[in-house]
């Protein structure tokens, strides 16, 4: 067993909240907007249901399995050979999203920030910084996160208070003007950050109670679609049309603020956001990837794999992508696909086969 | 040879040999007293050595003769003059029948006919005798008895009860514990008057032989702990322990953290609180400050006094230590992000006047806030060590020096004294964790100095980690922020009035929860319904 913790659900809960929140709510507005235009917000409702089918599969998956993370139960599921090699595309899948995540913030300190500062030098902090938290295992790791998670909603909340005046209600106006087409068309691309849902697989059997697994993700989804909501339907109330040409929606909101002469340009809050979000972001998918390596490789421990899996990461999220446009408009659209294929396909594939070759328990 | 072979060091087998060292431990195969009195005192005299305060006593109780063996200066001297001198030499021969009937084994008939002392011991044993007259015990041995007696009259000066100088309080008890075990167990015992209030007594340290005691109340605290605590001090191997300090060391979870994860405390009070709260506590003997565990982080913003002023004022200090504990931390770092690496995220007045009392000046502002940073610590330290009288002299230079003349010179600028200044008397106000404070603050500071708010919020979440990843005797250091227990909020950033506090905090009282019967808040006496009475 390399993970001898045990999390509670609230911190379950939390942790998926906080696998999805801190970088969705960075360019989610924008992508989604660039299609579904003023009814973005549809399109997050969308989203929302998407993720909760996500969940409601996972968790069926989790109970039938008991005690079994998701590479853990591949095998007996898919067979060795299959399972195996399910189980490799599972831990790429991982370590690519994560390489995504640590160069896409790298990226927003470079430009939005500190355009002097050489871009390994973020990735290589927060990739480092990471592997403490993953280092000192699941329990620190979702204690942090319950602590974190609290300040960023309601640093969230500020924000949106404190813009509140700038909100126009015309911006939402006229609605479904095109049909409903280009609201799935919006919320396409955004299914990828929904589908995450899917790392919950590695953390069911840590559970203290995994039974209750079901509504523990239900409920991190639904805060996720709550707050993703907010700032979607904010960011459009603020800035209309001009969020189509805005890379980071979230930060030209903070830059908006302007209160009595005194409280301007709330940057901070959005970098402790994204700085501190992050952390905990990568950490969980950089948890995750360690986790499903040991598993797959029938290790005892998956300490020592920490740091390598830290310096693999680091390489890969500076060597991926050429530059930041390649990375956040001409990517996502290449690898939406795969994307999905891996974080939604697969495990709708999995629970059929299960479902129909009768495997597991009924999670009864 | 001879001289090479004692300049080569003992191989690191026969330095773990514990036989070498000299300890009071029994040997494997005790030694009896022979009831010769000349042979057995001889044994005595060889043990003790020829130290100057050890005294022995020969005399005749009717025919038989006696001696006792004490250790000048730690004995009751006027009891031992009245109550056993006077009484075995003079009084015993009132008794009937008189000590010449008493056949040969006076000790028995002694204890019970003719000592007025209370607590009083058999042994044949001399290790037991030597420990005993050690512990502040009078040793009484008889001419053709192989039976001893050791008389419990510890007599020797102590500190006064006093208020104790590092936890002032203006509201609560103001006494303090003092160097004497038996002092500090009693004044804990006057404020828990139950039953199960149990006292474990332990010697620790090979050559100084220190009384420890493990308090707890049975029932409330968690028997894992007490059995922990106990197994972690059965492991000391140590030859001496002169203050709680040692065992605290042997007592953490995390050695290597900058993070305390032993309390301690001077406050009787306190100790009661924290063992009706489920802790257990850890007297040392010769040493004011008394340990209890686990000792979790909520605990540096938590003050005696709370529990004992109005709610809402405690409440609005649990806030404002809040507040000051994220000042000390986080303000030169704060400070360093927004002057050299946002100024944009500085209000546009604020930025002005920053510029403007910046310029012209040679450091930058890390350089800035370290220095002063530096300079404070090397006052505050001056200011601790030296005599009050002078120590006022320092501060006064300090404050010139510091405050005046750095920016009249335009050595530092006027911002960079307000920060440090306003860290310094934070960090007093969050005692409990000030060492820590230090370094937590000089980390973020050089963050924020190489990368601006990202290296700044980076270091936040790595401290944050590092503070969950901590234990105390098992219990999460953060708890019960991390993980969360909403009830136990209670008594975090707010202190509920005490009938509200009915349930004991979970991480320390889960055992027995129940403080107290959920009782209604107090309001003023009902008026009787019509055509009552």
């Amino acid at each position: 067993m390399p993970e001898k913790g045990k999390i509670s659900g609230r911190q379950a809960t939390f942790l998926l909240a906080s696998a999805i929140l801190p970088t969705s709510i960075l360019y989610l507005p924008a992508t989604i907007y660039r299609e579904s235009a003023q009814d973005s917000w549809m399109s997050v409702i969308i989203l929302t249901a998407f993720g909760v089918v996500m969940g409601l599969i996972t968790a069926a998956l989790g109970a039938r399995f008991p005690g079994m993370t998701f590479v853990q139960y591949l095998g007996p599921l898919a067979g060795r050979v299959l399972g195996n090699v399910i189980g490799l595309g599972f831990i790429i899948f991982l370590i690519y999203t994560n390489a995504f995540i640590i160069r896409s913030l790298a990226e927003i300190f470079v430009n939005m920030f500190m355009p002097e500062t050489p871009l390994p030098f973020f990735i290589i902090s927060i990739a480092f910084a990471s592997a403490y938290a993953v280092r000192s295992g699941l329990e620190a790791l979702s204690r942090v996160n319950e602590i974190i998670l609290p300040l960023i909603l309601i640093l969230l909340i500020i924000i949106i208070l404190l813009i509140s005046p700038e909100m126009q209600m015309k911006n939402f106006t006229p609605a479904l003007e095109k049909g409903l087409f280009p609201i799935f068309r919006g919320a396409y691309p955004a299914m990828v950050f929904f589908a995450e849902t899917i790392i919950m697989s590695m953390f069911i059997p840590y559970l203290n109670n995994p039974r209750r697994a079901r509504g523990h993700i239900i409920c991190g989804v639904l805060i996720v679609g709550l707050f993703q909501f907010i700032i979607m339907a904010a960011t459009t109330a603020v800035l209309g049309p001009r969020l189509a040409r805005s890379h980071f929606p979230a930060l030209t909101l903070a830059r908006q603020v302007s209160i009595a002469d005194l409280i301007e340009r709330i940057e901070p809050f959005i970098m402790f956001i994204w700085v501190t979000g992050g952390f905990v972001k990568v950490g969980i998918f950089f948890y995750c990837a360690a986790l499903a390596t040991a598993q797959w490789l029938n290790l005892r421990e998956y300490k020592a794999l920490v740091l390598p899996t830290g310096a693999l990461l680091s390489v890969l999220s500076l060597v991926l992508w050429e530059n930041f446009l390649e990375m956040t408009v001409q990517a996502p659209i290449l690898i939406t696909p795969y994307m999905l294929l891996a974080e939604a396909g697969l495990p709708l594939l999995l629970l059929a086969a299960a479902l129909l070759r009768g495997k597991g328990g009924t999670g009864r | 040879m001879d001289r090479r072979a004692l300049r080569k060091p003992l191989p690191a087998k026969k330095i773990n040999d514990t036989k070498n060292i000299p300890e009071n431990n029994p040997p494997s195969e005790p030694i009896k007293l022979s009831g010769r009195l000349t042979a057995d005192l001889g044994v005595i005299r060889d043990a003790l050595g020829e130290s100057m305060d050890v005294v022995i006593r020969e005399f005749y109780m009717g025919q038989t003769r006696a001696a006792l063996i004490y250790i000048d200066g730690i004995v009751d001297r006027i009891a031992l003059r009245e109550n056993i001198l006077k009484a075995l030499m003079v009084d015993a021969r009132l008794v009937d029948p008189p000590p010449d009937r008493w056949g040969a084994a006076p000790a028995a008939p002694v204890k019970e006919r003719v000592l007025s002392v209370c607590c009083v011991s058999e042994t044949r044993e001399f290790s037991v005798i030597i420990n005993s007259i050690l512990g502040a015990n009078i040793a009484l041995l008889f001419d053709g008895d192989d039976t001893a007696l050791a008389l419990r009259l510890p007599g020797y000066e102590t500190r006064p009860v006093e208020e104790p100088h590092t936890e002032n309080v203006v509201r609560g008890p103001r006494e303090g514990f003092v160097e004497s075990l038996a002092i500090n167990i009693s004044m804990l015992r006057r404020k828990i008057k139950s039953p199960r209030l149990r006292l474990e007594r332990m010697q620790l340290g090979g050559i100084t032989a220190t009384d420890i005691c493990i308090a707890h109340i049975e029932g409330v605290a968690n028997p894992k702990i007490v059995d922990e605590i106990k197994i972690r001090l059965g492991r000391v191997e140590i030859d001496g322990i002169l203050e709680s300090g040692y065992l605290e060391s042997f007592l953490e979870d995390a050695p290597f953290s900058i993070f305390p994860t032993v309390g301690n405390t001077e406050k009787p009070d306190k100790v009661a609180a924290h063992l009706l709260e489920g802790r257990v506590a850890v007297f040392t003997d010769g040493t004011p400050y008394v340990l209890t565990v686990p000792h979790l982080f909520t605990e540096s913003i938590q003050v005696s006094e709370d529990y004992y002023s109005r709610h809402f004022f405690s409440s609005m200090l649990r806030v404002i230590r809040t507040v000051a504990l994220i000042l000390t931390t986080g303000l030169p770092a704060l400070y360093v992000s927004a002057s050299s690496f946002s100024p944009e995220a500085v209000p546009t007045p604020l930025l002005l006047t920053m510029a403007a009392a910046r310029e012209g000046i040679p450091l930058p502002a890390l350089g800035e806030v370290l220095v002063m940073g530096l300079i404070f610590e090397i006052l505050r330290e001056a200011g601790v060590r030296l005599p009050r009288p002078i120590g006022q002299a320092v501060s006064i230079v300090g404050a010139l020096v510091i405050g005046e003349a750095a920016v009249t010179a335009g050595l530092v600028s006027a911002p960079a004294v307000i920060v440090t200044a306003v860290t310094g008397v934070s960090s007093f106000v969050v005692p409990a964790q000030s060492d820590a404070h230090f370094f937590i603050r000089l980390f973020l500071t050089l963050l924020a100095g190489f990368a601006g708010f990202f290296g700044f919020f980076l270091g936040f979440a790595i401290v944050l980690t590092h503070l969950a990843s901590l234990r105390s005797l098992g219990m999460p250091y953060l708890s019960p922020m991390a993980p969360l227990s909403a009830g136990d909020l209670k008594d975090v950033f707010v202190r509920v009035p005490w009938w509200a506090m009915f349930i004991r905090p979970r991480v320390t009282g889960w055992r027995n929860p129940r403080r107290a019967g959920a009782a209604p808040p107090p309001s003023p006496p009902r008026k009787k319904q019509a055509g009552g009475r």
